[in-house]
């Protein structure tokens, strides 16, 4: 038996001096006290122009005096950058997939007697375990809310309400009606234009509605529209589209940045494989 | 990366003077040869300037060095797709996957892993040729794997599911 002697490490780190070195816990971890004029661009809206540089004046930068609206502490600087990278502010797809990894308990199965049961508790007037357990589809919605409420928290437009508020409202016939009945369905062009807000709460609502009719577990990704608009943020929340980057990548072989930033992101947002797989419609059956 | 980061804070809340401690030097230390040292497994594709500019402050003794690489990778994968949106790779993509399309099957995934194989196989033969180190070429083969799977592994198992019947 022979015992095999580990090799010395053949790339020593550049720098001289080991990490047990006593000099260089001595050496003070000095902050350059300098004022730095707010030239840039704010540091979640640098990501995406692409204008920070490569020193450490780029922190610096972060800690100068700013305007009131414009400063960022540390924290909430990490904070705009952790949600940019994964994208869950202007990707619903990636909201969506992980909301649905947290909630997965709580989604609705297709059993017939638990839907009849729930229904039957619910019009006793008593609260179920099994009532207790499923969410209301005003709940479900309000789950998905905090990524758009963020974003437009200023906005006055109110937001439509649920089908069961609507389908109520129109069963009891309490609430006067905006549009009269003579007066056809037109789209209002000659009015102002629809607010963003507005316009992202009806595709986000489409979008899950979309998802819960199709039951088959086929994945939603993002169009080619929206990432030649939306550029690469927009690119790194998609599905196949990221895959043809990944290709040009390997092409000009400098797939690595590309690779660990993936990386990095499912670790923010800690979407494991596992937990990305696991879940199907189908399991409940 | 993150659990350095919660690290550092942590050793700057128990720290009462702005130095950081051993054990942060180390695990600095550790992230360089991990991700920026020579033929290292994740070795990460940044200039040159950006590598010294972290050799410079660790020898300095400031951990504050990492943060500009995150901004240099984002800047250098923003051009990257610069180049991609005029390369014929997009156009092959605008013609697969049409324009605004947002739902795919499992052959369009399918094809995206057979135009894979053509490129990392060629890749592969020059690995061959360039004498590299075998180990670091099947280090970045298996990262590929793992990246191609969290993307594509929805419409595989969409398929597994239907061939039940």
């Amino acid at each position: 038996m022979t015992i095999v002697e580990d090799s010395p490490d053949p790339e020593p780190l550049m720098y001289s001096g080991t990490s047990t070195s006593p000099t260089r816990a001595s050496t003070n971890h000095i902050v350059p006290v300098q004022l730095v004029r707010f030239e840039k661009t704010p540091l979640w809206l640098g990501l995406r122009d692409s204008v920070a540089p490569i020193s450490f004046s780029a922190d610096l930068i972060r800690r100068a005096q700013v305007p009131g609206f414009l400063s960022f502490t540390r924290e909430e600087a990490d904070f705009f950058t952790r949600a940019i990278l994964s994208n869950s502010l202007t990707s619903p797809v990636l909201a969506y997939r992980n909301a649905l990894n947290r909630f997965s308990s709580c989604i609705p199965s297709r059993c017939g007697d638990l839907h009849l049961e729930h229904s039957l508790s619910s019009s006793a007037g008593s609260d179920s375990s099994i009532a207790s357990d499923f969410l209301s589809k005003k709940k479900w919605s309000l789950l998905f809310r905090p990524w758009k409420s963020f974003m437009f928290s200023a906005s006055s437009v109110p937001a439509r309400t649920s089908n069961d508020e609507a389908f109520s409202a129109v069963s009891t016939e309490t609430t006067r009606r905006s549009r009269p009945f003579s007066r056809p369905i037109t789209p209002n062009s000659s009015s102002r234009p629809m607010s963003v807000s507005r316009s992202f709460d009806i595709a986000y609502e489409t979008l899950a509605k979309k998802t819960f009719r199709m039951h088959d577990g086929t994945p939603i990704d993002v169009a080619v529209r929206d990432i030649a608009r939306g550029g690469f943020p927009v690119l790194l929340s998609s599905l196949l589209p990221l895959c043809y980057f990944a290709l040009f990548l390997t092409q000009e072989q400098s797939i690595e940045n590309l690779v660990t930033v993936h990386y990095w992101m499912m670790q923010i947002t800690q979407l494991n494989l596992e937990e990305t797989t696991s879940f199907s419609f189908f399991g409940w059956i | 990366m993150s659990q350095f980061h919660s690290e550092c804070q942590e050793d700057a809340l128990a720290s009462p003077t702005n130095t950081p401690s051993q054990r942060i030097l180390d695990l600095a230390e550790d992230l360089y040869r991990l991700y920026l040292g020579k033929e290292s497994y994740f070795e990460l594709n940044v200039t040159h300037q950006a590598r010294v500019s972290v050799i410079q402050s660790l020898r300095s003794g400031s951990i504050d060095c990492f943060h500009p690489i995150l901004y240099h990778i984002w800047d250098l994968l923003c051009d990257a797709f610069t180049r991609f949106r005029s390369s014929p790779i997009w156009k092959r993509m605008e013609k697969d996957l049409g324009w605004r399309t947002a739902l795919h099957s499992f052959d369009t995934a399918y094809d995206i892993l057979t135009a894979f194989l053509e490129v990392v196989t060629k890749q592969e033969a020059w690995a061959a040729t360039a004498d590299m180190k075998e180990d670091v070429v099947w280090a970045w083969r298996a990262r590929l794997d793992a990246f191609l799977e969290t993307q594509l592994a929805l419409y595989f198992q969409q398929e597994d599911i239907e061939s039940w019947d």
